[in-house]
């Protein structure tokens, strides 16, 4: 295995948990994150060998967002939680169920800033937005998570 | 303002395990490599597929009954109906080796002949199409900018010729000669017609220059290549339509 290959390697090893978690704030269901964030890996690691993966971050962030854009949208959330886990607080039934009244867009910005740490114009370039729509979207998630939240709680 | 990453960590305390995770992605990458040259392969050989197809039906087009016969068979020898094609014979020296000249289906009538162009690529050069009129002494060769007018023709061996050559549209280009004979009136007509539609001048330039298609409209050979009692000069929808129309008077039934 040469040097390529290794931090290839070192790189899923790192993301695929980042990524899981992000697939799960955005679908709501861990087996569909998995699914998600595998299939992702994937493609990186098959595109990274054929040299057409840039910034290997960008392209799994991107390719997991445009995912769930293409993916139909559900009228009702099921929150799924992990087999023998404590998935199935309360709190986390309501955290994510106040995100997924979101807007998809917005509900994507939010976890791209405060989950995954990227920058304003990361984020925008990731969504392919400019970065005022980015700021608006975030300041109306934040107001909107904390109204729902301090309702609910 | 909430601290949305902190709140949002609650939610992980449910996590499930990755355990064997970072194989999997492997084990899938892999299988998707191998469908992608899966694909491949088979888009290729279904290209390869359709090629020999188009091939095959283009050459049972275009290749004459007599050169698609039996193999090693001489049409001469075994009393073949078909004659020798003289303007074919004709052609030949002049294009030389970079285009291949071929009958093209139907190959001939009564004073015409047309034939495809393919260059060394196996691309089609175009199209050329020999046709003779009978024409009065006092031929006018057309002058394209002004239909009232007569261009004065060139001579060569007792042939009076006009060329004209339409370069300006490069999805349509077209070299013509007109070529008459002052013995007998005799008026062979060459049009080579490029490739259409190419959008590239190159593609699309005609399989003859003017000098070649002068060379194959004075030739003797050609002219002597068509029966006496053959023209164009009817209303014949057969006939090759020209670029330049030959303006020659309708043969008057007997």
């Amino acid at each position: 295995m040469d040097s390529d290959d290794e931090a290839l390697r070192e790189f899923v090893t790192k993301r695929y948990p980042r990524l899981r978690r992000s697939a799960f704030l955005m679908g709501g269901d861990w087996s569909q994150a998995d699914e998600l964030a595998r299939d992702t890996l994937a493609r990186l690691i098959t595109d990274s060998q054929r040299g057409v993966v840039a910034d290997p971050d960008a392209y799994a962030f991107g390719e997991l967002m445009a995912a769930f854009r293409r993916r139909p949208g559900r009228r009702e959330h099921i929150f799924v939680a992990a087999p023998d886990c404590p998935g199935a607080q309360p709190r986390t039934v309501l955290i994510l169920d106040a995100l997924h009244r979101l807007a998809p867009r917005c509900r994507a910005v939010l976890v791209l800033r405060h989950v995954d740490g990227f920058a304003v114009d990361e984020t925008a370039d990731l969504l392919g937005m400019d970065d005022a729509q980015v700021e608006r979207y975030e300041a109306a998630g934040l107001a909107a998570m904390e109204t729902m939240l301090a309702t609910s709680g | 303002m909430i601290e949305l990453g902190r709140v949002l960590d609650d939610v992980f305390d449910g996590e499930p395990g990755a355990d064997g995770a970072v194989d999997a992605v492997y084990r899938r990458a892999d299988e998707m490599r191998r469908r992608k040259i899966r694909a491949v392969i088979s888009a290729g050989l279904a290209s390869a597929a359709v090629v020999v197809a188009v091939g095959y039906g283009v050459a049972t087009l275009v290749i004459p009954r007599s050169a698609a016969g039996t193999p090693g068979a001489d049409p001469a020898a075994s009393g073949s109906a078909e004659p020798p094609d003289q303007v074919l014979a004709a052609l030949r020296p002049v294009v030389g080796d970079d285009l291949m000249v071929l009958p093209r289906h139907p190959s001939r009538g009564a004073g015409w002949r047309q034939y495809l162009t393919v260059g060394t690529d196996g691309r089609s050069r175009g199209l050329i199409e020999v046709s003779v009129y009978d024409a009065p002494d006092d031929l006018c060769f057309p002058v394209l900018a002004d239909a009232g007018a007569c261009a004065r023709p060139e001579h060569r061996d007792g042939v009076d010729f006009v060329r004209y050559a339409f370069d300006s549209d490069v999805d349509w280009q077209v070299n013509e000669v007109i070529a008459r004979r002052r013995a007998d009136g005799r008026t062979i007509v060459v049009l080579a017609t490029g490739e259409r539609g190419t959008g590239s001048a190159a593609a699309g330039r005609p399989p003859l220059t003017g000098a070649q298609a002068t060379e194959v409209a004075t030739a003797g050979t050609v002219a002597a290549a068509f029966d006496g009692g053959e023209q164009c000069n009817g209303p014949d929808p057969v006939c090759p339509v020209l670029r330049v129309r030959v303006p020659v008077p309708a043969p008057v039934d007997d």
